[in-house]
């Protein structure tokens, strides 16, 4: 009888263990951890290589991609990147002139960088540690590219418990004063609007090149 | 005659000086010159902190009195490099495999070993000095003259990557202002220098004072070797930019900056 008793109580048992250690899987004990920013990068970034290793037959890189910007945008402080890339000349411009250039910006980023995760090819990508001063962070990761070693640093501040992205260091450049650069010799010479310009003409010339490599 | 050979010899050399740190006027040799591990064991301050937005528009730049000339230069390198290097490359990397290619990089890597002795010596950092050391010998032997690194497979020793130029930065030398050199690429007034000295302490120096043919097909060699592992990243870097010439003066100089700046972190633990 004793014996009927326990095997009755052992698929239960077995259940009650899966349920508990499914809410322990998706609920990790340290919930502090989940808050750091290296744990939230790392995340994302694991998140977009499931997506460029996943094989399904007939998917899309359009699909792919899709998924991939939504993540980098939710991943990104993207006004706080177009407001420091533009550096001096951001307090000269009006609001509306401002949404426009955090729309462009975000797109001129967008078009040139996206596609040139596909030819990711299973590099290997290590995150090494984190300096937290506040609500600013910088967080220190490599790339491992034929058998080279890239830092690359991501600069990053925290809104609403999310550590968003607003600039990134690849082997000591950094991507914003790059930017800012290039933007200040053409405001100089060209004015304020020719950088719209040239920054329209480059999403357009960005989107035809990734037209015509699918053709 | 012989004033020609000496003329020859200081050509070869005033060339070859300006290999290491510059390589070609490309973004992509930036890269193969990127070795460097030191960050990953720095000692961290606050400075990375210093970006607030009022302090930020001071960021490095760098004079660039011969800009006209410069530019000049840095589209005849771009030619070579679409026109020339890239498509040698090419059919080179189709030859070749890359794990090939990897180990011809890693052999012209161990012949600059004393470039790295020495200068890791003038910033005072025996340790790293002596690092550099066991990596040679370790790699010459075990790693069949330069081809593998079991120094840094086996034994974890990392490349103490070290020039003349950032030797005189760390010592408080300034950029000095900004060249784009034919052939040799992005440089500037202090790393020229450099490049000067340290091709006394290069084999592939040695080789061209004694015959320049040997010593430009040599760094012709290295030069294609090292692109064809690299192809499609110069292409990205134009791509991503909107004035490439200004993009690649400012990586250049925020890339050695760092480097500087990694010397003289380094120059605390030791």
């Amino acid at each position: 009888m004793k014996k009927i008793n326990k095997l009755h109580s052992l698929p239960l048992l077995l259940a009650l263990f899966l349920a508990a250690f499914l809410v322990f899987i998706n609920d990790p004990p340290s919930c502090h951890a989940a808050n750091q920013p290296i744990d939230q990068l790392h995340e994302s970034v694991n998140r977009i290589i499931d997506i460029l290793r996943r094989d399904i037959p007939g998917e899309q890189w359009v699909t792919k991609k899709e998924e991939i910007v939504s993540i980098v945008k939710s991943r990104f402080a993207a006004d706080e990147l177009a407001q420091r890339v533009l550096a001096l000349n951001w307090r000269s411009r009006t609001d509306p002139e401002k949404e426009q250039f955090i729309s462009l910006f975000s797109q001129v980023l967008e078009t040139t960088y996206i596609n040139r995760l596909k030819s990711y090819s299973d590099e290997e990508v290590t995150f090494n540690k984190q300096i937290v001063n506040n609500d600013k962070a910088i967080v220190y990761s490599e790339i491992i590219k034929n058998n080279q070693e890239i830092p690359i640093v991501y600069r990053v501040k925290e809104v609403k418990g999310q550590w968003l992205v607003y600039d990134i260091i690849i082997e000591g450049v950094s991507l914003v004063q790059n930017y800012r650069q290039q933007f200040d010799q053409i405001i100089n010479h060209e004015g304020y609007d020719g950088l719209v310009r040239r920054m329209k003409e480059k999403i357009e010339e960005n989107k035809k090149n990734d037209i015509e490599a699918k053709e | 005659m012989i004033k020609d050979i000496g003329k020859a010899k200081l050509i070869a050399v005033l060339l070859f000086l300006l290999v290491l740190v510059s390589g070609w006027g490309n973004h992509g040799c930036l890269r193969a010159n990127f070795q460097s591990s030191a960050w990953a064991a720095e000692e961290m301050s606050d400075e990375p902190f210093l970006d607030d937005l009022d302090q930020q528009e001071t960021g490095p730049e760098v004079s660039d009195p011969l800009e006209p000339v410069n530019r000049f230069f840095f589209h005849f390198n771009d030619k070579l490099y679409f026109w020339a290097l890239k498509p040698v490359a090419r059919a080179y990397g189709a030859v070749l495999p890359q794990d090939v290619r990897i180990c011809i990089r890693n052999a012209f890597h161990n012949l600059f070993f004393p470039v790295r002795f020495v200068n890791n010596v003038l910033q005072g950092k025996f340790k790293n000095a002596g690092i550099e050391v066991s990596r040679f010998l370790i790699n010459t032997t075990a790693g069949v003259a330069g081809f593998g690194d079991p120094a840094k497979d086996v034994f974890g020793l990392e490349i103490k990557e070290e020039d003349l130029g950032q030797t005189l930065g760390y010592w408080g030398m300034g950029d000095g202002i900004y060249f784009c050199w034919p052939v040799l690429g992005p440089s500037t007034m202090r790393d020229s220098v450099g490049l000067f000295g340290d091709s006394y302490l290069s084999p592939l120096g040695w080789v061209m004072q004694n015959d320049l043919n040997d010593g430009l097909a040599l760094y012709g060699g290295q030069q294609v070797n090292n692109t064809s592992l690299v192809i499609g990243d110069y292409e990205a870097f134009l791509q991503s930019s909107f004035d490439p010439y200004i993009s690649l003066r400012d990586a250049y100089i925020q890339y050695r900056q760092s480097k500087i700046k990694d010397s003289k972190k380094n120059a605390k633990i030791y």
